[in-house]
């Protein structure tokens, strides 16, 4: 067995005891119903799979999942990258489906996956993409996820970019920029897309730079998580101008985001001294904290919305408020 | 109040609407599938057409804070392009039993030709055999014979008669409609089918048992927030605001959500907390400009 496949049915195993935690007796039934028709490959066209998936919404709801810390351990383990906290039921259920499918890395079972994209609605669309980091050779599924990216439906872009190590690992330079820079277009967590920190380069900043001329210009605020896409051990000139910029002129809260970038580009000095001066609560933390040396991407977290976090259902917000 | 609009074609209908149906506390829509003015002429704009009702138009009118369910059908009109008709009948279990979609929908009688009955029936089969609700649109010319050949239609198949809801009642045809036990719809119009003076009697008259008002507002001289407006004059005139309740909330709930598909406890919720989530209200971010206030009056 291929290392691969392997990780596909430990994942498979993962779903399971997710939702046998979860589903109701019918729901149970259906699942077991499915894979038992799932194991007999000659039965399976695209039509059924594309109905079983639609089907799904029958059983379970796009509530939080609100892993406990054993489950989140376990669904972190198996796919470096991907962390399921933030699915819903109705995705895990779903993800299970896909799995079920006989021979993953088959031509035809891709085909069949290929269709369900077609005709998926934006929840089995969110659902198709979060299998495919978990799938063998899951590059063959490039163009979905890219046009994922592209959605302008937030749910569909988190679920193509956050959470995930597939576009880190396979996206080319232009796709991988406009991941991130889309991501604050939209409002979508940037600090959840992962592997940013170890791919930033000095045309993404450029973009960044860019983005927040255009956003002052046109009198509105820049978003804090910006202030990650700057690149570089050390701030360089233009980048640290427009850091102090946000230091001078943005509201209390904003801030925030200008330490963290201080602090990564090494202008601790400056940081420390602003900081001494911070009025606001939250950015004199954050402020600290990253002169401790907690500024990676994950530190941006603190600067979003609490009542966003906590929509996630409480084990997943005291998670994220212990790793900001 | 909240209220739940049935049956509105939002995809014809701007984004000013959705603000103003939230801001008069429309909570929850129901979009069925129709025609677009004209006829489709490939399988190709069905498929679209679907994939946008399921899609977009759904995030669309969650950003206002409104729940979209639709129904899939094949409409009456476009059921007499026989080619046609065949091909999207046969599309229509990859669509139909989708996350949200309520009914098979609207579906029914136009002209009462042999191709709109081979149509009506095959979806009728659909509906049963998936255990769904059906929604019957009902003709505009020669309205009484296609209501009472519709549920004839349906109770052949073998439909139950509480999972059929037959659209565009009007006086004539209401105690049909009920007779047989299937819910019956109004549609509120400006200037053709029903109006909101003729609703207020006709509840008065019949009661809120059953009874289904809504806008089916499209690309038409239509009005979005009917449903309001006529529960707004329901209670002026006296009516029992538990009636009233009944007839633009909770019969709607009673009747579509038979399909499973609607969630009624999150619909019962506040939906500002969607809000938050959306729009990162509270949020120091920035990058979006919020464009409806904190909290959310449907």
């Amino acid at each position: 067995m291929k290392p691969e496949d392997d990780r596909a049915a430990r994942f498979a195993a993962f779903c399971d005891r997710v939702l046998s935690e979860r589903l109701d007796a019918p729901g149970l039934e259906f699942l077991a119903r499915e894979l038992e028709r799932s194991a007999v490959a000659s039965t399976d066209d695209a039509a059924r799979f594309g109905v079983r998936l639609g089907l799904a919404s029958r059983h379970a709801r796009r509530r939080p999942l609100d892993l406990s810390d054993a489950e989140h351990d376990l669904g972190r383990s198996i796919v470096q990258g991907l962390d399921p906290e933030a699915w819903t039921l109705l995705d895990v259920l779903r993800v299970r489906l896909v799995l079920a499918l006989p021979d993953l890395a088959g031509e035809r079972t891709a085909g069949l996956l290929e269709e369900a994209f077609r005709y998926g609605d934006e929840g089995e669309t969110c659902a198709l993409l979060r299998s495919v980091p978990v799938l063998p050779a899951p590059e063959r599924f490039l163009w979905r996820v890219t046009e994922g990216c592209r959605s302008n439906m937030r749910s569909v872009f988190e679920a193509a970019a956050t959470d995930t190590p597939f576009c880190v690992q396979h996206f080319d330079d232009v796709a991988w920029r406009q991941a991130l820079l889309k991501s604050l277009f939209i409002g979508a967590p940037l600090w959840r897309v992962f592997g940013v920190d170890e791919r930033l380069d000095a045309e993404t900043q450029r973009m960044a730079l860019d983005y927040a001329d255009e956003r002052r210009s046109a009198g509105r605020s820049v978003p804090p998580e910006l202030w990650m896409l700057l690149a570089g051990a050390e701030l360089d000139e233009r980048a640290l101008h427009s850091v102090e910029a946000e230091v001078t002129v943005g509201p209390g809260p904003a801030r925030a985001g200008a330490y963290l970038a201080l602090a990564r580009g090494g202008r601790t000095g400056i940081l420390r001294a602003h900081v001494e001066h911070e009025t606001n609560e939250l950015s004199a933390a954050v402020g600290r904290a990253a002169l401790a040396g907690r500024h990676d991407s994950r530190a941006f977290a603190s600067l979003r919305a609490r009542e966003e976090i906590e929509l996630l259902g409480p084990n997943a917000a005291r998670r994220m408020a212990v790793d900001a | 109040m909240r209220f739940f609009d049935p049956h509105i074609h939002m995809s014809s209908r701007t984004t000013d609407d959705y603000e103003s149906m939230a801001r008069a506390g429309i909570r929850a829509v129901i979009e069925p599938a129709f025609w677009l003015g004209q006829p489709r002429t490939n399988v190709g704009s069905f498929v679209d057409y679907f994939s946008s009702l399921i899609g977009w138009e759904r995030f669309r009118a969650s950003q206002f804070g409104i729940v979209h369910y639709c129904t899939i059908g094949l409409n009456s009109k476009e059921a007499n392009d026989e080619g046609l008709a065949r091909e999207v009948l046969e599309l229509l279990p990859r669509y139909a039993l989708k996350e949200g979609v309520v009914a098979i929908g609207e579906i029914g009688y136009d002209e009462i030709t042999k191709a709109e009955e081979f149509a009506f029936q095959a979806q009728l089969e659909l509906a049963v055999q998936h255990d769904m609700v059906v929604m019957v649109h009902s003709p505009h010319r020669d309205k009484k014979r296609g209501i009472v050949r519709s549920l004839d239609v349906a109770a052949e198949a073998g439909l139950a008669m509480e999972k059929l809801v037959i659209d565009h009642n009007n006086e004539e045809t209401i105690d049909d409609t009920l007779a047989r036990g299937a819910w019956a719809a109004f549609t509120i119009y400006p200037h053709t089918k029903m109006g909101s003076e003729r609703m207020c009697e006709i509840v008065r008259k019949y009661g809120p048992e059953r009874i289904i008002v809504d806008s089916s507002a499209d690309w038409g001289i239509s009005d979005p927030l009917s449903v309001p407006r006529t529960a707004a004059l329901m209670l002026e005139k006296g009516i029992d605001p538990a009636w009233v309740e009944k007839v633009t909330w909770s019969n709607a709930i009673a009747a579509y959500g038979q399909s499973g598909q609607i969630d009624v406890a999150e619909l019962e919720r506040s939906p500002t907390v969607d809000q938050t989530q959306l729009f990162s209200e509270n949020s120091v971010l920035r990058g979006q400009e919020p464009r409806v206030g904190a909290a959310v009056p449907n």
